[in-house]
């Protein structure tokens, strides 16, 4: 499944781009994501992560990863999430960029994702519309964040 | 004085409707044991991924958790399934009942959770962790082929798990004298069986006389046996298994699966009775699967109508492993065989390749092959008429196989017992009103209604004995069955069979026979079957056989008990054997009815040591016989199906359904006519609705009943039945098979149906389920291709 769009914002790119690095903003705006902790692996740019996420009818939880790799300061990074749980697996990947228009910046993404197992069975024809949903509440969270006085 | 037929061809009620009424049947889950614990699978979310880790330390740590077991550890105590086809396309490979290092479909069993209720051990199993390494799945035929580097087994050098040709006469010959030449490609989707109980087992183990006993929602309780016994390496006089009341079998519950054997081998190990009911989502993607077939087929003719040949190419998906006993062979070699229907079709050529994918494996489901035939056939007799001008019912007058020249061996190699196949077109087209149809046709079209109606003349060999799975090489199905028959001291009867039942009535049946062949009042007799301990060996209930093979072992041993009785008897009433005669548990002579014996007195004399008999009749009531047909007892028929289109919605509504069948001798009308009409109701959903699909990452989207859609009672039409009785010579009171005749028959009727009502539109489908999505698709299509023509016109 393809995940393609956009997310306009009112703030200067720099300061997106420190946002979208804040593991702690990153924590709190992946919907469902429970815990993130720095990789026990000890990777670079790597958490470990618990996530519980409802697709349609099947709620599951899954541990899983959140890499960033390939950054571009300022530009650009590949994000991906992988999680495995009862219900099956997910594994989404990734590219984000920003783009400066004027006072505001564009946020571009465009990656694939794809889920296995109970929750492809079950809820893979709303998983389109359950991805845009999430996407979009990422984006929303980020904005808030971003956009809040300090 | 000619036999009165009593009981058989009589409607009598079911025997074992009480029980199931009154919810008195004893179902897999309504078994209750002491000490019985609940394993649950733990399935593959992948397709195709090597399996790096396991780690069950913290579901071990669970509350009321017996145990984890991984294809690690019950690798070495469990062997693999290993079915065999004797044949030399054919690539044998293991099937571990939990996945060993590899896994090859989504659902594939990986480890296995026994916890003291199934709530702890599916809680438990979320805590397993399985660290899998993906690899490019194989999701269809076409990427299998090419996949030159991406082995669904690696032991075997290739993704074709069997493949055969057959030829049968001269058919590039024929091809070149053929007028007309038509060619199409046909798709059968892959659907499966889909019984109302789902598959369950129990297993006990007895560790004082080491007795194993399997209770299982099984068609096949000896093949289970040995299978136990062979993989678990116990000995096979140990094991017991029982089908109790089973909900449905279909055919997919005739195999041996990964769970009966982990479930067995587990209640050995732990030493306490140990459970597991498949749930829905578990039937639908890691039971059974079946069809899924492409078929390139070219038909030639002359233009009188006559097919001159038959030429098919099959490609079957048969998912990740060989089914036990049945292996990927069975599509094909099934499909092969009857293909050409009830055809004189002298020149015939089958190629098939049965693929390995990383899907749900493809096994038996009724109508195995046999389905494909009038799918594929009769939608060619339909195309050939039209293009040769003549009446669709006219062409298959002029092509069947002549009444004359039974037994008939085919191009196919399939030799057909007995038939007279004209009688059941006319009167299905009679029962149907053709002529009616016709005419009102023209007028419909006329209000913008598009009816058609289509015809579908089939063949079902039935009862397979020895000769035809040898033929086939399949020889693991032991193609015989048996019957036992106990007469006690107050001359009441149990008879035992090797058929256990399915839901099917079996237990009315054989008692009528057996009422009739001994002449017993039905309430004297009790029927039992499913239990390895108790029946006699034989193949199960499959195949349409039970009746055939079962019935006839059971009609065999009733004569050679009633000759036992009949000897005793003129030995006490001093009168010559011949003259005596068995009615309603009494015997007599023929000509003084109101003397004679009953046969409860009859049957204390033989348990009485106070009589003398004659040195030949030695003492006791009991017997056993085996029964394997010479061949196949071959049925047929004609279905009818008058459908109307909705060319705004694309819904088919099925206006009339008739079914004209021969089975040879039918014993009891009201369960044949329920065999057809469940067959029907199946083959409805084959035409209409179900699909098992796949996306090309290898994963099942058709997960639920929400997705994977089955007809309702409000899509199934009624079916308007008749009968004739064609007698089979192969058994002794010329009955032959019915149980799958009805989905056979009818998804080609309704698929023709179909292509009649869209006639008009020169529209017809050669893949099902013909669904009101494809419909339309076909109609716009159509109107753009139109229009296309139009334009260029005025240009």
């Amino acid at each position: 499944m393809n995940l393609k769009g956009t997310h306009r914002m009112k703030a200067k790119r720099e300061r997106v781009w420190v946002f979208l690095n804040d593991p702690e903003v990153l924590r709190q705006c992946s919907p469902g994501c429970q815990q993130m902790t720095p990789a026990a692996d000890g990777s670079n740019d790597s958490y470990d992560v618990l996530m519980e996420v409802g697709i349609g009818a099947v709620k599951g939880r899954y541990t899983g990863k959140i890499q960033i790799t390939d950054r571009i300061p300022g530009t650009q990074y590949k994000l991906a999430v992988t999680g495995n749980g009862s219900a099956g697996f997910l594994s989404a990947e990734g590219v984000i960029r920003l783009e400066e228009v004027g006072e505001e910046t564009l946020i571009e993404y465009s990656g694939q994702a794809q889920v296995g197992g109970l929750i492809a069975g079950v809820g893979q024809r709303i998983m389109a519309g359950v991805a845009k949903q999430m996407v979009g509440q990422f984006f929303q969270c980020l904005e808030k964040a971003v956009l809040k006085p300090q | 004085m000619p036999m009165a037929e009593r009981y058989v061809g009589c409607p009598i009620r079911r025997l074992e409707d009480t029980r199931y009424l009154l919810g008195c049947g004893q179902f897999i889950d309504d078994l209750r044991l002491p000490g019985m614990v609940c394993a649950h699978f733990l399935r593959s979310p992948h397709a195709h991924a090597r399996i790096l880790r396991i780690d069950s330390k913290q579901a071990l740590k669970a509350p009321g958790v017996l145990g984890v077991w991984t294809g690690q550890e019950i690798g070495s105590k469990v062997k693999p399934l290993r079915p065999h086809v004797e044949s030399k396309g054919y690539r044998a490979s293991d099937w571990h009942p939990l996945a060993k290092g590899k896994v090859r479909y989504v659902g594939e069993a990986v480890a296995v959770v026994v916890a003291t209720d199934r709530y702890r051990a599916e809680d438990a199993a979320e805590s397993v962790s399985v660290e899998y390494f993906p690899l490019i799945p194989v999701p269809d035929v076409d990427t299998s082929l090419n996949a030159k580097d991406n082995a669904i087994h690696e032991e075997l050098e290739s993704n074709i798990l069997f493949e055969f040709e057959h030829a049968g006469g001269d058919v590039d010959k024929a091809f070149e004298k053929a007028d007309v030449k038509i060619s199409r490609s046909f798709k059968h989707p892959r659907c499966t069986g889909l019984a109302i109980e789902n598959r369950g087992v129990v297993a006990q183990y007895d560790a004082s006389k080491q007795v194993l006993t399997v209770w299982s929602s099984t068609q096949a309780p000896d093949l289970l046996r040995k299978t136990v016994a062979e993989c678990l390496g116990h000995p096979e006089h140990r094991v017991r298994v029982i089908a109790p009341d089973v909900g449905g079998g279909f055919g997919i519950k005739m195999h041996v699966f990964p769970e009966e054997l982990i479930v067995s081998h587990l209640a050995r190990e732990l030493r306490q009775p140990v459970k597991w009911i498949e749930d829905r989502r578990e039937n639908l993607m890691a039971s059974m699967h079946a069809r899924d077939h492409v078929l390139h087929a070219e038909i030639a003719a002359r233009n009188d109508g006559t097919i001159l040949a038959l030429k098919v190419q099959d490609f079957c998906d048969v998912g990740a492993y060989s089914a036990y006993p049945v292996t990927a062979a069975l599509e094909p070699l099934s499909c092969a065989s009857v293909m050409p229907g009830p055809y004189k079709i002298g020149n015939y050529y089958f190629r098939s390749m049965a693929v390995a994918t990383n899907k749900c494996p493809v096994g038996a489901y009724r109508g195995v092959g046999f389905a494909l035939s009038p799918f594929v056939t009769e939608a060619l007799m339909d195309l050939v008429a039209r293009e040769v001008r003549i009446d669709p019912a006219e062409i298959r007058r002029r092509n069947f196989i002549p009444p004359e020249e039974f037994p008939f061996t085919a191009a196919s190699g399939t030799i057909y017992d007995s038939g007279n196949y004209r009688p059941s077109l006319e009167q299905a087209l009679k029962l149907a009103d053709y002529e009616g149809v016709r005419s009102s046709q023209q007028q419909l079209r006329g209000q913008n209604r598009y009816v058609g109606l289509g015809l579908s003349s089939f063949i079902e060999p039935t009862g397979m004995g020895r000769k035809v799975y040898r033929r086939r090489g399949m020889v693991e199905v032991p193609a015989f069955d048996s019957a036992t028959i106990k007469v006690d001291s107050s001359g009441t009867v149990r008879a035992y069979l090797s058929t256990p039942s399915q839901g099917q009535g079996q237990e009315t049946t054989f008692a009528q026979l057996l009422a009739e062949e001994l002449g017993f009042r039905m309430e004297d007799i009790a029927v039992f079957l499913g239990d390895t301990e108790t029946c006699p060996a034989g193949n199960g209930t499959f195949a349409s056989r039970s009746i055939v093979s079962a019935g006839s072992a059971l009609v065999l041993v009733a004569r050679q008990i009633r000759q036992k009785l009949l000897a005793a008897a003129a030995h006490l009433l001093q009168v010559p054997a011949g003259e005596l005669e068995i009615q309603e548990g009494r015997v007599f002579a023929k000509a003084r009815p109101d003397e004679g014996l009953s046969i409860r007195e009859l049957a204390q004399e033989f348990h009485s040591p106070l009589h003398e008999f004659p040195e030949e009749l030695s003492p006791g009531l009991e017997a056993t016989q085996s029964f394997s047909l010479t061949g196949a007892a071959v049925s047929s028929g004609t279905h009818v199906a008058i459908v109307e289109v909705d060319i705004e919605t694309g819904i088919v509504n099925i206006l009339r359904y008739v079914a004209v069948e021969d089975c040879g001798k039918i014993i009891n009308p009201t369960i044949v006519d329920g065999q057809i009409r469940g067959g029907v109701a199946q083959g409805v959903g084959s035409a209409l609705y179900e699909e098992l699909v796949y996306d090309d990452q290898g994963q099942l989207l058709t997960a639920t009943l929400m997705d994977y859609l089955v007809p309702g009672s409000t899509e199934v039409p009624s079916v308007e039945i008749r009968h004739l009785e064609t007698l089979s010579p192969l058994t002794p009171n010329g009955s032959k098979g019915v149980g799958e005749s009805g989905i056979i028959a009818s998804p080609a009727a309704i698929n023709n149906a179909i292509a009649d009502a869209l006639t008009p539109f020169g529209i017809s489908f050669t893949k099902l389920p013909v669904s009101p999505q494809n419909i339309l698709d076909a109609l716009r299509e159509n109107s753009k291709v139109r229009a296309g023509i139009n334009k260029e016109g005025q240009e």
